[in-house]
């Protein structure tokens, strides 16, 4: 299912001017399917949103340092 | 505005009040952080995270300032994030690193106006950002044979997975840029 970047007809949301004014977004993201409002709908706080952003920068930000360093999986080379 | 709040004054909060004097004492921000970092208000705990990976990588360590702040702008620029890219080209300019030499960054692939060391970790930095995957030993050779050192060219590696990070944050926050920042 299509969240971000989706459709709200996709997910079932009412239109915007519908909708109470939860976040107001400030570009890239779509107006019509705004994914605080989506994440509100479904019992998430700002801070738990917050926390979930972070986590997906930070996986970001390990993936690189494992790929680019080579790392071995710490079983693999265990039983090497 | 931001998609989060945004908490200007944290004298009402111990932790995050110590968080931001610290950041401005650092020369992020003047009289409150910089928005990457009050976009994290809600969340203190955090903001002592980031803000200490943020200090450990950007701030600290042995490369050049401007080398750093070079990788973080041309990797904002690959991954189109405007808030950051107008951030660290503004950081560049204060460090007085020539306007040839920034917008060579910018705009050129070939980075032709950056001295080849540099322009090796630049390259480097991009492509670890982009695919890290795709990153070969003879990348890393490279750098070697220009005199990096591995604990240099780690660093390299950190602040380009680190300008990622800040660049996620930035987008997905909406934080605007300093002094674009319309009624709130």
């Amino acid at each position: 299912m299509p969240v971000l970047g989706g459709t709200c007809r996709s997910i079932g949301l009412p239109p915007k001017s519908s909708r109470p004014d939860i976040l107001e977004t400030t570009g890239g993201w779509s107006n019509d399917c705004y994914w605080g409002v989506v994440l509100r709908q479904l019992g998430v706080d700002r801070r738990e949103t917050m926390e979930a952003v972070m986590m997906a920068a930070l996986a970001n930000f390990v993936n690189t340092w494992a790929d680019v360093s080579s790392i071995l999986i710490d079983q693999e080379e265990e039983s090497e | 505005m931001s998609r989060f709040s945004q908490t200007g004054d944290a004298s009402d909060n111990v932790k995050l009040d110590f968080l931001y004097k610290e950041i401005i004492d650092h020369g992020l921000g003047g009289d409150k952080p910089i928005n990457w970092f009050t976009a994290q208000s809600a969340r203190p705990d955090i903001l002592e995270a980031t803000w200490g990976m943020f200090k450990g990588i950007m701030l600290q360590g042995v490369l050049p300032p401007t080398v750093k702040q070079m990788i973080s702008m041309t990797i904002a620029m690959q991954n189109n994030c405007r808030y950051c890219t107008v951030a660290h080209t503004k950081a560049l300019e204060g460090m007085g690193v020539p306007t040839d030499v920034i917008e060579s960054c910018a705009k050129d692939p070939d980075l032709a106006q950056v001295p080849p060391p540099q322009r090796g970790m630049l390259k480097l930095g991009l492509k670890a950002a982009r695919n890290p995957q795709s990153v070969t030993d003879e990348d890393l050779q490279t750098l070697r044979d220009y005199g990096l050192t591995d604990a240099e060219i780690v660093e390299v590696v950190m602040v380009a997975a680190w300008s990622n990070f800040l660049d996620i944050w930035a987008d997905v926050s909406g934080i605007k840029i300093e002094g674009e920042e319309g009624p709130s």
